[in-house]
C-alpha cells in the first residue's frame, strides 16, 4: 500500500511537472517571438532614420542583417551577403507587404543564408525599403537553448516530489498503521475504514470468546486427566505415544518424557505387545497385567477421524489390585468354608452310615452319639461364627449405647473362669473402667474371643491378664497371654479368615479359625485400632485401643 | 528417502524389542516349569521359541533390505549390523529356553530343585536378559555393562551349584539322573547368561562404536 500511493503520487507529480514545463515553454516562446519582432521593429526604425548606402556601411559588422532594397526589388545593400549577387527581392512576402503597408513582417527560410529567419522591411522615403532580419529560433531551438535551466529545474522538482510523496505517503499511512488492533473500537481517522474495523472487532472478540472456551475445555480435559488415578495414554497408529498423564508415568515407574516414544519401549510384556498389535489393526483390547506386583486392567479403544479412517487410540490403564486380592481371598474363604464345613459332615456321614448298618456294638454307640454331637456343635458355631461374620460384613444393624470395657470383661472372665480353671490358667482383669459407645453384645464377642484365644494357645500353668483403661484419654483394653506366642511371619495374616499359624493343631484345640478375624471386624465397626506384639514362646499381647 | 529410513529404522527397533520381550518370556516360562512341573507351560516355551525363529528370520529380512537398499553409513550401519549380532544371540536364548523345558518334563517328580540354588540362579540370568533387553530399549550404556559385570554372579552361582550336586549325589546315588539334569540345567542359564552379555557388547557397539 505504501509503494502504491508513493508510485501513485510521484507519477501524477511528474506528469504535472512535464504538462507545466511543456506550458512554459510554449508560452515562453511565444514571448520570445513577440520581443523578436519588437526589437526588429525598433531597430528597423533607428535605422531607417538615415538610409543611404554609405551610412550603412558602419553596421556591416552588425549581428542582424540589413539589407536595403530599391522600390523594384533590385538588392542595394547587404551587410551580410554580395548585394550584386544576389537575385530580385520583389517577390518576398515582406518587402510587398512594406510597399503597400509601409511596414511588413514575415519569417521564413532564407535562401541567401541558407538559415530561419524573421524579416522586418521599412518603405523609406525615397521609396526604397530598409529591412532587418535576425535568425529566427524553431521550438526545438528554443528547446535545446533551455535545455540546461529545465533539466536542473525538472531534477529539483523531481527531488522534491521524491521527499514530498513519501512525506505525504507516510501521513497518510500513518492513521492506518497506528490502529490499534487490540483496541479497534477506539479508532476514529478515517470513515473509511470503520466497516473493517467493526469487522475486525467483532471477529477479535468471537475468537477471543472462543479461545476462552477451548482454553477452558483444554484445562477441564487435562485437570481430569491429570487427576484420575487411572494411567492415561493417547497414541497414533504405529503406537507413539501423543499424550500421557501422571498417573501412567506413575504406573510405569518412569519420570522422564514419553511423548513420541512408542508404547513398547515403556512395557514389552505379553499384554502390551498384544495392544501393540491391536493399535495397528485398530481393534479393541483389554486385558489384566501385572506391572510391579500390582494388577491393572488395561484397556486400550482404537480412535477414528472424522473420515472414519483409525488416527491412534486411547489406552487406560486401571489399578485393579484391590479387586483382584478381595477376588482371591473370596475364592480362598469359599473353599475354606467348604473345607471346614464338610469335615465334621463327613465324620457324621461315616458314624451314621456306621450306625445304621448295625456296625457299632451297643456299648459304643454312646460313644459315637457323643461324637456326632461334637461334631454337629462344631458346624453350628461355625456356621455361627460366618453368620457373624456376614453380619458384620454387611454392616449388620449397630444399635449402640454406653458400655463400660471393664465391666463387660469382667463378664467374660466370669464366663470363662471354668475353661481356664481346668487348664490351670489364671486369668485377671484389671485396670480402670473405660467407656466407650458401641454395641455390649459384639464387644462381649471381641472380648470373649480375645480372651478364649489366650487361653487355648497357652502353656501349662501360664496366665492371661485382660488391662481396661484410658490411654491420653483414649479407651483401650488388652489381653495378654504366656502363650505359644506367634512367629513374626504369620503376626500379619492372623486376622484373615481361617488361617491357623498351625494346622495341626486346630483340631486338638477346637474352633473355627474365624476368632480373630470376627475381632478385627468388631474392632473396626466401632472405630477400634488392633496392635499386636508377639515373641515366640514368651506370648502374644493384644490391644484395641478406641478413639476419644 | 530418510524418512522412509527411520521408518524401517524404527520398524528394525521395536521388532528387536519384542524379540526380546519374546526371550524374557520363554526364560521365565522355562524356569517356572522347572520350579513347579508344569506341563502347559513348557508347551508354551516351544510355541514361543518356534515365534523367536520366526522373528529372527524377519528381522533379518529387514536388515539385509536395509542395507541393500539404503547403503547406510557410520551409526546407522552399526545399529544394522549390531542387530544381526544381536538376533543371533536371542534365538540362541530362545533355544536354551526351550531345552530347559525339554528337561522340565523329566525333573518335575523331584524336590532336587528346590535342594541347590538353581532358581537363584534362573533369577539371575532372567535379570540379565531383561537388564540387556533395557539397555537396548533405552540405549543405556552404562546399564549394558552393568549387564557385563553381573554375569560373574552367576557364574559364581554355576559353580555353587554345581557343587550342591556333586555333594547331593555323593549323599544319595539315587538323585544321581535328576543332579544331571538340573546341571545341565545350570549349564543352559549359564550359557543364557553369556548371551545377555554378548547383546549388552552389541548394544555398546552400536552406541560407542566400540566391541
Amino acid at each position: 500500500m505504501t509503494k502504491k500511493i508513493f508510485r501513485g503520487i510521484l507519477l501524477s507529480s511528474i506528469i504535472t511537472m512535464l504538462a507545466c514545463l511543456v506550458f512554459i515553454i510554449g508560452v515562453q516562446y511565444q514571448i520570445y517571438t513577440d520581443s523578436r519582432y519588437s526589437a526588429l521593429e525598433s531597430k528597423a526604425y533607428l535605422i531607417s532614420l538615415s538610409a543611404n548606402e554609405e551610412e550603412l556601411q558602419k553596421y556591416s559588422s552588425a549581428k542582424e542583417r540589413i539589407t536595403l532594397i530599391s522600390k523594384d526589388g533590385n538588392v542595394l545593400f547587404d551587410n551580410k551577403a554580395n548585394a550584386a549577387g544576389m537575385e530580385n527581392h520583389k517577390g518576398r512576402e515582406e518587402f510587398k507587404e512594406a510597399l503597400s503597408a509601409g511596414t511588413g513582417y514575415a519569417v521564413r527560410h532564407s535562401e541567401t543564408l541558407g538559415i530561419n529567419s524573421c524579416y522586418y522591411a521599412v518603405k523609406l522615403e525615397n521609396g526604397d525599403v530598409l529591412r532587418v532580419a535576425d535568425e529566427s529560433l524553431s521550438v526545438g531551438a528554443v528547446i535545446v537553448e533551455l535545455l540546461p535551466p529545465i533539466a536542473a529545474i525538472a531534477l529539483l522538482t523531481f527531488v522534491l516530489a521524491l521527499v514530498l510523496a513519501s512525506v505525504i505517503t507516510k501521513k497518510i499511512l500513518k492513521p492506518i498503521n497506528e490502529i490499534d488492533l487490540d483496541k479497534p473500537d477506539t479508532y476514529s481517522t478515517y470513515d473509511e475504514l470503520s466497516p473493517f474495523i467493526s469487522k475486525i472487532n467483532s471477529q477479535k472478540n468471537k475468537i477471543n470468546r472462543q479461545i476462552t472456551a477451548l482454553s477452558r475445555s483444554r484445562r477441564e480435559f487435562e485437570t481430569i486427566a491429570e487427576n484420575m488415578s487411572e494411567g492415561l495414554l493417547l497414541t497414533d497408529v504405529k503406537g507413539h505415544i501423543l499424550t500421557h498423564n501422571k498417573s501412567a508415568l506413575k504406573i510405569f515407574g518412569i519420570t522422564e518424557d514419553i511423548n513420541g516414544k512408542n508404547i513398547l519401549t515403556l512395557n514389552r510384556g505379553e499384554v502390551f505387545r498384544e495392544i501393540f498389535d491391536n493399535i495397528k489393526e485398530s481393534r479393541h483390547y483389554e486385558n489384566v497385567t501385572t506391572l510391579s506386583g500390582m494388577y491393572y486392567e488395561v484397556t486400550a479403544n482404537p480412535v477414528f477421524d472424522e473420515k472414519n479412517s483409525p488416527c491412534g487410540a486411547v489406552i487406560l490403564i486401571i489399578d485393579v489390585t484391590e479387586k483382584e486380592k478381595r477376588e482371591k481371598l473370596r475364592r480362598e474363604f469359599t473353599a475354606n468354608v467348604s473345607h471346614e464345613l464338610k469335615t465334621p459332615l463327613t465324620s457324621i456321614l461315616g458314624i451314621s452310615d456306621m450306625l445304621k448298618n448295625g456296625m457299632v456294638a451297643a456299648e459304643d454307640v454312646g460313644g459315637f452319639a457323643r461324637d456326632i454331637n461334637r461334631e454337629t456343635e462344631r458346624l453350628i458355631s461355625l456356621v455361627n461364627d460366618i453368620i457373624k461374620l456376614s453380619e458384620l460384613d454387611e454392616g449388620g444393624t449397630k444399635e449402640t449405647e454406653r458400655v463400660d470395657l471393664l465391666k463387660i470383661s469382667q463378664e467374660v472372665a466370669h464366663r470363662l473362669a471354668p475353661i481356664a480353671e481346668k487348664q490351670g490358667i489364671s486369668l485377671t482383669v484389671t485396670g480402670e473402667s473405660a467407656e466407650i459407645t458401641a454395641g455390649e453384645s459384639l464387644i462381649f464377642e471381641m472380648i470373649y474371643n480375645l480372651c478364649d484365644n489366650a487361653i487355648k494357645y497357652n502353656k501349662e500353668n501360664g496366665s492371661v491378664t485382660v488391662t481396661v483403661g484410658k490411654r491420653d484419654g483414649a479407651p483401650f483394653v488388652t489381653v495378654k497371654d504366656t502363650g505359644i506366642g506367634i512367629a513374626p511371619e504369620h503376626t500379619e495374616r492372623v486376622f484373615e479368615r481361617f488361617y491357623r499359624v498351625d494346622k495341626s493343631r486346630s483340631k486338638l484345640i477346637g474352633g473355627t479359625g474365624l476368632g480373630l478375624s470376627i475381632v478385627k471386624h468388631i474392632a473396626a465397626s466401632f472405630g477400634g485400632k488392633i496392635a499386636l506384639k508377639s515373641a515366640l514362646g514368651e506370648g502374644t499381647e493384644i490391644t484395641v485401643a478406641f478413639n476419644k | 528417502m530418510r524418512n522412509k529410513f527411520d521408518s524401517q529404522l524404527e520398524k528394525l527397533n521395536l521388532e528387536l524389542i519384542t524379540m526380546g520381550a519374546l526371550c524374557e518370556d520363554a526364560i521365565s516360562a522355562s524356569v517356572k516349569a522347572m520350579t513347579y512341573g508344569d506341563d502347559s507351560l513348557c508347551e508354551k516355551v516351544f510355541a514361543t521359541d518356534a515365534e523367536i525363529d520366526q522373528k529372527e528370520r524377519d528381522i533379518e529380512a529387514i536388515c539385509m533390505k536395509l542395507l541393500l537398499q539404503q547403503q547406510p553409513v557410520a551409526r546407522d550401519l552399526r545399529v544394522i549390523s549390531s542387530a544381526l549380532k544381536m538376533i543371533s544371540d536371542m534365538e540362541r536364548i530362545g533355544d536354551q529356553a526351550s531345552d530347559i523345558a525339554e528337561i522340565a518334563k523329566f525333573i518335575k517328580n523331584s524336590n532336587v530343585q528346590s535342594r541347590v540354588h538353581i532358581s537363584d540362579m534362573a533369577a539371575a540370568a532372567i535379570k540379565m536378559v531383561t537388564d540387556s533387553v533395557d539397555s537396548f530399549v533405552k540405549k543405556d550404556l552404562s546399564l549394558a555393562r552393568a549387564v557385563m559385570e553381573y554375569d560373574d554372579k552367576v557364574d559364581n552361582l554355576f559353580s555353587c551349584v554345581k557343587d550342591e550336586l556333586v555333594r547331593l549325589i555323593s549323599e544319595d546315588r539315587a538323585n544321581g539322573e535328576f543332579c544331571i539334569d538340573l546341571l545341565m540345567i545350570a549349564k543352559y542359564l549359564e550359557r543364557i547368561g553369556d548371551h545377555a552379555v554378548n547383546i549388552a557388547e552389541w548394544v555398546e557397539y552400536s552406541i560407542t562404536g566400540v566391541h
